[in-house]
């Protein structure tokens, strides 16, 4: 019956016919080993992306090690001028100090069998404030850098204590333009250069597991630069052009201070005290004393402050408030003038370290 | 005694570090923040490995010890500071 009918459809179609249904049979062909061929490249593929995949998990495995922490902590307690008795001999923290105006990236190097460890700070600030920073780069420029030697492990026999000294060893300077009207118009506004060396040695002692308390004493030259009175000078010149008839007229604006510019030598003694309560690590208290003897005499202050700390890792700030009075002596003159609300705030950054020997 | 790959690993803020391995003191170099390493490609160990560990810290902070011996973690121990202000601790592992 099957061959019956073969045979009835082998007479019933034509050349043309089948023709037609050879060359479907060829493209059939042709698809099937194309499939096989396709097949056999995405195998070929897939076990590449897999084999990828392996060199990209061991890779992963291997930069695991470099992975960028945060680093934080590093003397983030201090005062409206950046100054602070307490140095954590660890790790690195990059902070902006908002009363300061400033900057300030840190760093120590520590192994834990030397006694002494090195580190460093380099900080750059605006003398004009972060507002001026902001509203037009008018701003009158400042470094700091410090090299910093510590012995550390001072109280090493006893659990209940533990000490460190720190010397610090630096040079600031500054630039920023003085106004004095009384002398001839060309030589009114100077730019003038602030330079000095400083230097300090902090002793830190920590009693117990939540009791901070710093001392530390330097010598530095110091201006009275913040204290003389802002101003911003326009210089207004005119253009006359006889040929057209025109007159053009422009303007510079310079930031200057005027008043009585001095230096003098400084002796600063820092006393900074932080805390945290028993039950509650994740508040810190911070209060210090500030004296400073200079041309003579001896200005006095005092600030406290309160930090919200990390959790699990309480010297580390998230963010702190600090209230500040300058000078006791002036509080009479109002707290305008003397008293200080200085936020600050941590920027966490990582960096790598390879080399684990 | 043999001598094996080590790698001690500590993290947290520490003021004081003591970690001793066979009674040979650890040089631990801070790495990254809060971060401290050693590795050593041939260190001698008699079984068990000896551990004597002291360290001086804050209250609340977290801390941790690894010890990884032939890329292998053998031990691994980790606590967080009291008001004290310290941990001390003694310990063998058999590798």
């Amino acid at each position: 019956m099957v061959f019956l009918t073969l045979k009835v459809l082998y007479h019933l179609l034509t050349p043309k016919v089948f023709s037609s249904m050879k060359k479907t049979i060829l493209y059939l062909k042709f698809a099937l080993l194309s499939s096989v061929v396709f097949g056999q490249e995405l195998k070929s593929i897939d076990s590449t992306l897999m084999s990828i995949d392996a060199n990209v998990g061991e890779l992963k495995d291997e930069l695991v090690k470099e992975k960028p922490s945060p680093s934080t902590g590093q003397s983030i307690f201090e005062d409206s001028k950046g100054n602070s008795a307490i140095f954590l001999p660890s790790g690195g923290t990059f902070r902006l100090n908002a009363a300061d105006a400033s900057l300030k990236f840190s760093y120590a190097d520590r192994v834990s069998t030397k006694k002494l460890f090195y580190g460093f700070d380099v900080s750059g600030k605006t003398n004009d404030g972060l507002f001026s920073l902001i509203s037009n780069g008018n701003i009158s420029p400042g470094t700091k850098v410090n090299g910093i030697i510590g012995l550390q492990e001072l109280f090493h026999k006893t659990n209940l204590f533990d000490g460190w000294l720190a010397l610090k060893v630096g040079y600031e300077g500054s630039s920023f333009k003085l106004f004095n009207p009384e002398s001839v118009f060309t030589n009114q506004i100077k730019k003038t250069s602030f330079n000095t060396f400083t230097s300090s040695l902090a002793f830190n002692l920590r009693i117990g597991g939540n009791k901070l308390l710093a001392l530390s004493v330097g010598y530095q030259k110091v201006n009275n630069y913040s204290d003389l009175d802002e101003l911003e000078l326009t210089d207004t010149k005119t253009i006359n052009d006889s040929v057209s008839n025109t007159t053009r007229t422009y303007m510079s604006k310079v930031k200057a201070r005027t008043g009585d510019y001095k230096v003098s030598d400084q002796v600063p003694i820092n006393i900074d005290f932080f805390w945290t309560p028993n039950n509650n690590p994740r508040i810190g208290f911070y209060h210090y004393l500030r004296t400073k003897f200079s041309a003579g005499k001896a200005t006095n202050g005092f600030g406290s402050g309160l930090y919200l700390l990390k959790k699990n890792n309480p010297l580390s700030s998230a963010a702190g408030i600090v209230f500040e009075v300058s000078d006791i002596s002036k509080l009479n003159d109002g707290f305008g003038n003397n008293f200080t609300i200085n936020f600050i705030v941590a920027y966490n950054f990582g960096f790598t370290n390879r080399n684990l020997h | 005694m043999d001598k094996h790959k080590i790698e001690v690993r500590l993290q947290g803020e520490f003021t004081t570090i003591d970690v001793f391995l066979e009674g040979i003191e650890i040089p631990l170099r801070e790495v990254n923040d809060n971060d401290y390493s050693k590795l050593y490609t041939e260190f001698e160990i008699q079984n068990p490995l000896d551990i004597n560990v002291r360290l001086k810290g804050w209250i609340g902070m977290k801390w941790a010890l690894s010890i990884k011996i032939d890329d292998k973690e053998v031990y691994s121990k980790n606590g967080v500071f009291d008001f004290k202000g310290f941990v001390s601790f003694t310990d063998t592992k058999s590798i």
